[in-house]
Protein backbone atom coordinates (compact mmCIF):
# COMPACT_ATOMS: atom_id res chain seq x y z
CA UNK A 1 0.00 0.00 0.00
CA UNK A 2 1.23 3.49 -0.89
CA UNK A 3 2.07 6.09 1.71
CA UNK A 4 0.63 9.59 1.37
CA UNK A 5 2.89 12.61 1.43
CA UNK A 6 2.76 16.39 1.49
CA UNK A 7 5.21 16.99 -1.36
CA UNK A 8 2.62 18.61 -3.60
CA UNK A 9 1.21 20.78 -0.83
CA UNK A 10 4.72 21.93 0.14
CA UNK A 11 5.67 22.67 -3.46
CA UNK A 12 2.46 24.61 -4.07
CA UNK A 13 2.75 26.57 -0.83
CA UNK A 14 6.12 27.94 -1.88
CA UNK A 15 7.31 28.40 1.72
CA UNK A 16 3.99 29.68 3.04
CA UNK A 17 3.52 27.38 6.05
CA UNK A 18 0.23 28.96 7.08
CA UNK A 19 -1.23 28.31 3.64
CA UNK A 20 0.07 24.71 3.60
CA UNK A 21 -1.70 23.93 6.88
CA UNK A 22 -4.85 25.74 5.78
CA UNK A 23 -4.95 23.70 2.56
CA UNK A 24 -4.63 20.47 4.54
CA UNK A 25 -7.45 21.60 6.81
CA UNK A 26 -9.71 22.29 3.80
CA UNK A 27 -8.75 18.93 2.32
CA UNK A 28 -9.57 17.13 5.58
CA UNK A 29 -12.99 18.79 5.90
CA UNK A 30 -13.90 18.03 2.28
CA UNK A 31 -12.56 14.48 2.38
CA UNK A 32 -14.62 13.66 5.47
CA UNK A 33 -17.72 14.95 3.68
CA UNK A 34 -16.86 13.16 0.42
CA UNK A 35 -16.33 9.83 2.19
CA UNK A 36 -19.64 10.16 4.07
CA UNK A 37 -21.53 10.96 0.86
CA UNK A 38 -19.75 8.15 -1.00
CA UNK A 39 -20.69 5.57 1.65
CA UNK A 40 -24.26 6.80 1.68
CA UNK A 41 -24.50 6.49 -2.11
CA UNK A 42 -23.03 2.97 -2.03
CA UNK A 43 -25.53 1.93 0.64
CA UNK A 44 -28.31 3.16 -1.65
CA UNK A 45 -26.60 1.42 -4.58
CA UNK A 46 -26.74 4.74 -6.38
CA UNK A 47 -23.54 4.12 -8.30
CA UNK A 48 -23.76 7.24 -10.46
CA UNK A 49 -23.92 9.38 -7.35
CA UNK A 50 -21.07 7.35 -5.81
CA UNK A 51 -19.07 7.95 -8.99
CA UNK A 52 -19.17 11.72 -8.50
CA UNK A 53 -17.82 11.36 -4.94
CA UNK A 54 -15.10 8.95 -6.10
CA UNK A 55 -14.10 11.62 -8.60
CA UNK A 56 -13.61 14.19 -5.84
CA UNK A 57 -11.76 11.73 -3.58
CA UNK A 58 -9.56 10.71 -6.52
CA UNK A 59 -8.40 14.31 -6.87
CA UNK A 60 -7.40 14.37 -3.22
CA UNK A 61 -5.42 11.16 -3.72
CA UNK A 62 -3.49 13.06 -6.37
CA UNK A 63 -2.89 15.94 -3.97
CA UNK A 64 -1.49 13.50 -1.43
CA UNK A 65 0.89 11.88 -3.92
CA UNK A 66 -1.04 8.58 -4.02
CA UNK A 67 -0.38 7.99 -7.71
CA UNK A 68 -1.19 4.29 -7.90
CA UNK A 69 -4.34 4.75 -5.82
CA UNK A 70 -5.30 7.64 -8.10
CA UNK A 71 -5.13 5.35 -11.13
CA UNK A 72 -7.14 2.62 -9.43
CA UNK A 73 -9.70 5.16 -8.24
CA UNK A 74 -9.95 6.30 -11.83
CA UNK A 75 -10.70 2.72 -12.89
CA UNK A 76 -13.24 2.43 -10.09
CA UNK A 77 -14.89 5.69 -11.17
CA UNK A 78 -15.18 4.46 -14.77
CA UNK A 79 -16.37 1.04 -13.60
CA UNK A 80 -19.17 2.53 -11.52
CA UNK A 81 -20.74 3.79 -14.71
CA UNK A 82 -21.43 0.13 -15.50
CA UNK A 83 -22.05 -0.85 -11.84
CA UNK A 84 -18.67 -2.60 -11.83
CA UNK A 85 -17.48 -2.81 -8.19
CA UNK A 86 -14.20 -4.60 -8.90
CA UNK A 87 -12.05 -1.83 -7.40
CA UNK A 88 -14.32 -1.07 -4.44
CA UNK A 89 -12.38 -2.88 -1.73
CA UNK A 90 -9.02 -1.37 -2.76
CA UNK A 91 -10.53 2.10 -2.98
CA UNK A 92 -12.13 1.81 0.44
CA UNK A 93 -8.91 0.50 1.98
CA UNK A 94 -7.13 3.75 1.02
CA UNK A 95 -9.71 6.04 2.64
CA UNK A 96 -8.74 5.50 6.31
CA UNK A 97 -5.07 5.96 5.40
CA UNK A 98 -5.87 9.34 3.87
CA UNK A 99 -8.02 10.42 6.81
CA UNK A 100 -5.37 9.40 9.32
CA UNK A 101 -2.68 11.22 7.36
CA UNK A 102 -4.74 14.42 7.40
CA UNK A 103 -4.93 14.30 11.20
CA UNK A 104 -5.32 17.87 12.56
CA UNK A 105 -2.45 17.29 15.00
CA UNK A 106 -0.02 16.57 12.18
CA UNK A 107 1.14 20.08 11.24
CA UNK A 108 3.29 20.74 8.19
CA UNK A 109 6.63 22.38 8.90
CA UNK A 110 8.36 24.15 6.01
CA UNK B 1 -8.14 40.70 -15.75
CA UNK B 2 -11.25 40.30 -13.67
CA UNK B 3 -11.26 36.58 -12.93
CA UNK B 4 -13.61 34.04 -11.38
CA UNK B 5 -13.08 30.43 -10.32
CA UNK B 6 -15.87 27.87 -10.61
CA UNK B 7 -15.20 24.50 -8.99
CA UNK B 8 -17.27 22.35 -6.66
CA UNK B 9 -14.17 21.49 -4.58
CA UNK B 10 -13.03 24.17 -2.16
CA UNK B 11 -9.53 22.71 -2.09
CA UNK B 12 -9.22 23.32 -5.85
CA UNK B 13 -10.45 26.88 -5.44
CA UNK B 14 -7.82 27.54 -2.76
CA UNK B 15 -5.06 26.04 -4.93
CA UNK B 16 -6.05 28.21 -7.90
CA UNK B 17 -6.33 31.32 -5.75
CA UNK B 18 -2.82 30.69 -4.44
CA UNK B 19 -1.42 30.16 -7.94
CA UNK B 20 -3.20 33.27 -9.21
CA UNK B 21 -1.63 35.37 -6.43
CA UNK B 22 1.67 35.12 -8.31
CA UNK B 23 0.20 36.75 -11.42
CA UNK B 24 -0.18 40.52 -11.15
CA UNK B 25 -2.65 40.76 -14.06
CA UNK B 26 -5.21 38.56 -12.30
CA UNK B 27 -7.79 40.00 -9.95
CA UNK B 28 -9.99 37.31 -8.41
CA UNK B 29 -13.45 38.88 -8.11
CA UNK B 30 -15.42 35.75 -7.23
CA UNK B 31 -15.26 32.05 -6.48
CA UNK B 32 -18.23 29.70 -6.87
CA UNK B 33 -18.91 26.05 -6.06
CA UNK B 34 -21.88 25.78 -8.44
CA UNK B 35 -22.35 26.79 -12.06
CA UNK B 36 -25.68 28.45 -11.30
CA UNK B 37 -24.12 30.87 -8.82
CA UNK B 38 -21.43 31.73 -11.37
CA UNK B 39 -24.03 32.43 -14.08
CA UNK B 40 -25.96 34.75 -11.76
CA UNK B 41 -22.75 36.62 -10.99
CA UNK B 42 -21.75 36.90 -14.65
CA UNK B 43 -25.16 38.30 -15.55
CA UNK B 44 -24.38 41.31 -13.38
CA UNK B 45 -20.59 41.65 -13.54
CA UNK B 46 -17.93 41.87 -16.21
CA UNK B 47 -15.64 38.84 -16.18
CA UNK B 48 -12.52 38.62 -18.39
CA UNK B 49 -11.27 35.19 -17.40
CA UNK B 50 -12.87 32.12 -15.84
CA UNK B 51 -11.25 28.99 -14.42
CA UNK B 52 -13.94 26.38 -14.85
CA UNK B 53 -14.11 22.83 -13.54
CA UNK B 54 -15.78 20.34 -15.88
CA UNK B 55 -17.02 17.84 -13.30
CA UNK B 56 -19.66 19.51 -11.20
CA UNK B 57 -22.93 18.01 -10.01
CA UNK B 58 -26.17 18.84 -11.86
CA UNK B 59 -24.80 21.50 -14.19
CA UNK B 60 -21.29 20.76 -15.43
CA UNK B 61 -18.65 23.02 -16.98
CA UNK B 62 -19.73 22.44 -20.59
CA UNK B 63 -23.37 23.10 -19.67
CA UNK B 64 -22.27 26.42 -18.23
CA UNK B 65 -20.21 27.26 -21.33
CA UNK B 66 -23.22 26.56 -23.56
CA UNK B 67 -25.38 29.05 -21.67
CA UNK B 68 -23.01 32.00 -22.08
CA UNK B 69 -23.88 34.57 -24.73
CA UNK B 70 -20.63 36.53 -24.40
CA UNK B 71 -18.20 34.10 -22.82
CA UNK B 72 -14.98 35.37 -21.26
CA UNK B 73 -11.66 33.62 -21.84
CA UNK B 74 -11.99 30.24 -20.17
CA UNK B 75 -9.44 27.82 -18.74
CA UNK B 76 -11.06 24.43 -18.25
CA UNK B 77 -9.96 22.27 -15.34
CA UNK B 78 -10.46 18.57 -14.75
CA UNK B 79 -8.93 15.54 -13.12
CA UNK B 80 -9.37 13.74 -16.45
CA UNK B 81 -7.66 14.30 -19.76
CA UNK B 82 -10.63 12.87 -21.65
CA UNK B 83 -12.35 16.18 -22.34
CA UNK B 84 -9.34 18.10 -23.66
CA UNK B 85 -10.27 17.65 -27.33
CA UNK B 86 -13.82 18.82 -26.74
CA UNK B 87 -12.63 21.83 -24.80
CA UNK B 88 -10.45 23.06 -27.65
CA UNK B 89 -13.40 23.09 -30.03
CA UNK B 90 -14.53 26.30 -28.34
CA UNK B 91 -12.65 29.38 -29.54
CA UNK B 92 -12.77 31.08 -26.17
CA UNK B 93 -11.32 28.12 -24.21
CA UNK B 94 -7.65 28.98 -24.12
CA UNK B 95 -6.27 26.12 -22.08
CA UNK B 96 -7.08 22.86 -20.33
CA UNK B 97 -5.50 22.20 -16.94
CA UNK B 98 -5.34 18.73 -15.43
CA UNK B 99 -5.55 18.47 -11.64
CA UNK B 100 -3.53 18.50 -9.45
CA UNK B 101 -2.37 21.79 -10.90
CA UNK B 102 1.38 22.32 -10.93
CA UNK B 103 2.88 25.81 -10.52
CA UNK B 104 4.94 25.53 -13.73
CA UNK B 105 1.94 24.42 -15.74
CA UNK B 106 -0.12 27.26 -14.35
CA UNK B 107 2.55 29.74 -15.51
CA UNK B 108 2.26 28.32 -19.06
CA UNK B 109 -1.50 28.69 -18.87
CA UNK B 110 -1.17 32.34 -18.00
CA UNK B 111 1.20 32.87 -20.94
CA UNK B 112 -1.47 31.37 -23.20
CA UNK B 113 -4.15 33.59 -21.69
CA UNK B 114 -2.03 36.71 -22.26
CA UNK B 115 -1.19 35.59 -25.79
CA UNK B 116 -4.84 34.94 -26.60
CA UNK B 117 -5.73 38.41 -25.33
CA UNK B 118 -3.21 40.09 -27.60
CA UNK B 119 -4.26 37.91 -30.56
CA UNK B 120 -7.85 38.85 -29.91
CA UNK B 121 -7.04 42.57 -29.93
CA UNK B 122 -5.09 42.22 -33.16
CA UNK B 123 -7.98 40.36 -34.77
CA UNK B 124 -10.40 43.11 -33.80
CA UNK B 125 -8.09 45.72 -35.32
CA UNK B 126 -7.83 43.94 -38.62
CA UNK B 127 -11.52 43.16 -38.68
CA UNK B 128 -10.98 39.64 -39.96
CA UNK B 129 -13.42 37.86 -37.76
CA UNK B 130 -15.80 37.27 -40.70
CA UNK B 131 -13.17 34.94 -42.17
CA UNK B 132 -13.66 32.44 -39.38
CA UNK B 133 -17.40 32.53 -39.94
CA UNK B 134 -16.94 31.53 -43.58
CA UNK B 135 -15.06 28.37 -42.69
CA UNK B 136 -17.24 25.60 -41.20
CA UNK B 137 -15.91 24.66 -37.81
CA UNK B 138 -15.68 21.14 -36.45
CA UNK B 139 -17.97 22.09 -33.58
CA UNK B 140 -20.75 22.92 -36.07
CA UNK B 141 -20.67 19.29 -37.20
CA UNK B 142 -21.06 17.83 -33.75
CA UNK B 143 -23.38 18.07 -30.82
CA UNK B 144 -22.53 17.06 -27.26
CA UNK B 145 -25.30 15.65 -25.14
CA UNK B 146 -25.28 14.95 -21.43
CA UNK B 147 -26.01 11.28 -20.77
CA UNK B 148 -25.42 9.89 -17.27
CA UNK B 149 -23.14 12.86 -16.54
CA UNK B 150 -20.98 12.12 -19.58
CA UNK B 151 -20.82 14.38 -22.59
CA UNK B 152 -21.38 12.17 -25.60
CA UNK B 153 -20.50 13.42 -29.07
CA UNK B 154 -23.09 13.02 -31.83
CA UNK B 155 -22.17 13.72 -35.43
CA UNK B 156 -24.91 16.10 -36.62
CA UNK B 157 -25.13 14.82 -40.23
CA UNK B 158 -25.77 11.32 -38.83
CA UNK B 159 -28.93 12.43 -37.02
CA UNK B 160 -32.08 11.15 -38.73
CA UNK B 161 -34.92 12.01 -36.37
CA UNK B 162 -35.36 13.80 -33.06
CA UNK B 163 -38.55 12.89 -31.24
CA UNK B 164 -39.99 14.63 -28.17
CA UNK B 165 -40.97 12.22 -25.40
CA UNK B 166 -42.24 14.18 -22.41
CA UNK B 167 -39.30 15.90 -20.71
CA UNK B 168 -36.91 13.90 -22.89
CA UNK B 169 -35.93 13.70 -26.53
CA UNK B 170 -34.93 10.63 -28.47
CA UNK B 171 -32.16 11.32 -30.97
CA UNK B 172 -31.98 8.65 -33.65
CA UNK B 173 -28.82 8.53 -35.74
CA UNK B 174 -27.67 6.19 -38.55
CA UNK B 175 -26.50 3.59 -36.07
CA UNK B 176 -27.65 4.46 -32.56
CA UNK B 177 -30.35 6.13 -30.48
CA UNK B 178 -29.83 8.46 -27.51
CA UNK B 179 -32.36 9.54 -24.89
CA UNK B 180 -31.53 12.97 -23.48
CA UNK B 181 -33.23 15.17 -20.90
CA UNK B 182 -34.04 18.25 -23.00
CA UNK B 183 -36.97 20.03 -24.62
CA UNK B 184 -37.28 19.58 -28.40
CA UNK B 185 -36.95 23.34 -28.92
CA UNK B 186 -33.45 23.38 -27.44
CA UNK B 187 -31.99 20.87 -29.88
CA UNK B 188 -33.97 22.39 -32.75
CA UNK B 189 -32.09 25.65 -32.14
CA UNK B 190 -28.74 23.84 -32.21
CA UNK B 191 -29.29 22.01 -35.50
CA UNK B 192 -28.53 23.65 -38.87
CA UNK B 193 -31.76 25.13 -40.21
CA UNK B 194 -30.99 24.29 -43.84
CA UNK B 195 -30.84 20.56 -43.02
CA UNK B 196 -33.35 20.04 -40.26
CA UNK B 197 -37.04 20.84 -40.12
CA UNK B 198 -39.70 20.49 -37.48
CA UNK B 199 -42.46 18.65 -39.33
CA UNK B 200 -44.66 17.94 -36.32
CA UNK B 201 -44.82 19.26 -32.77
CA UNK B 202 -42.99 16.11 -31.63
CA UNK B 203 -40.60 15.57 -34.53
CA UNK B 204 -37.59 17.27 -36.07
CA UNK B 205 -36.18 15.47 -39.11
CA UNK B 206 -33.05 15.58 -41.23
CA UNK B 207 -34.34 16.43 -44.71
CA UNK B 208 -31.43 14.62 -46.38
CA UNK B 209 -32.56 11.35 -44.80
CA UNK B 210 -36.07 11.31 -46.28
CA UNK B 211 -36.73 8.28 -48.44
CA UNK B 212 -40.23 9.15 -49.58
CA UNK B 213 -43.13 11.40 -48.78
CA UNK B 214 -46.83 10.91 -48.66
CA UNK B 215 -49.36 13.63 -48.12
CA UNK B 216 -49.14 13.66 -44.34
CA UNK B 217 -46.06 11.63 -43.54
CA UNK B 218 -42.42 11.05 -44.47
CA UNK B 219 -40.44 7.84 -44.44
CA UNK B 220 -36.97 7.87 -42.87
CA UNK B 221 -35.39 4.43 -42.85
CA UNK B 222 -38.27 2.37 -41.44
CA UNK B 223 -39.88 5.16 -39.47
CA UNK B 224 -43.02 6.86 -40.68
CA UNK B 225 -43.04 10.40 -39.31
CA UNK B 226 -46.25 12.45 -39.28
CA UNK B 227 -46.20 15.83 -40.99
CA UNK B 228 -48.55 18.49 -39.62
CA UNK B 229 -50.72 20.33 -42.09
CA UNK B 230 -49.09 23.62 -41.15
CA UNK B 231 -45.61 22.26 -41.98
CA UNK B 232 -46.32 20.62 -45.33
CA UNK B 233 -45.68 23.69 -47.47
CA UNK B 234 -42.38 24.41 -45.74
CA UNK B 235 -41.30 20.82 -46.27
CA UNK B 236 -42.14 20.98 -49.97
CA UNK B 237 -40.20 24.23 -50.33
CA UNK B 238 -37.12 22.57 -48.92
CA UNK B 239 -37.17 19.65 -51.35
CA UNK B 240 -35.53 19.59 -54.73
CA UNK B 241 -38.74 18.88 -56.68
CA UNK B 242 -38.65 18.02 -60.34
Amino acid sequence: METPNHLYVKQLSNGDEKFANYLVEVMRTELTEDVGLYKNAMTRKDYLDAKSHVHRIKHKMGLLGLEKSYERANNFENGLRESDLGEQSYFESVLPIMIEFLDPNRKIKL
Amino acid sequence: MKTIIVDDELVSIEILKKAAEQVSEIEIIGTFTTAMHAIKFMNKNQVDLMFLDIHMPDFNGFDLVDTLKNPPKIVMISSDRDFAVEAYEYDFIVDYLVKPIENNRFTKTMERVKKSNSAHIQQDDENIETLSKAVPKERDRALYVNIDRRLVKIDIPSIEIVEAKGDYIKIKTDNKSFVVHSPLKRIEEKLPKDKFLKVHRSFVINIDKIIDIEDNSVLIQRDVIPVSKSNRNELRKRLNLL
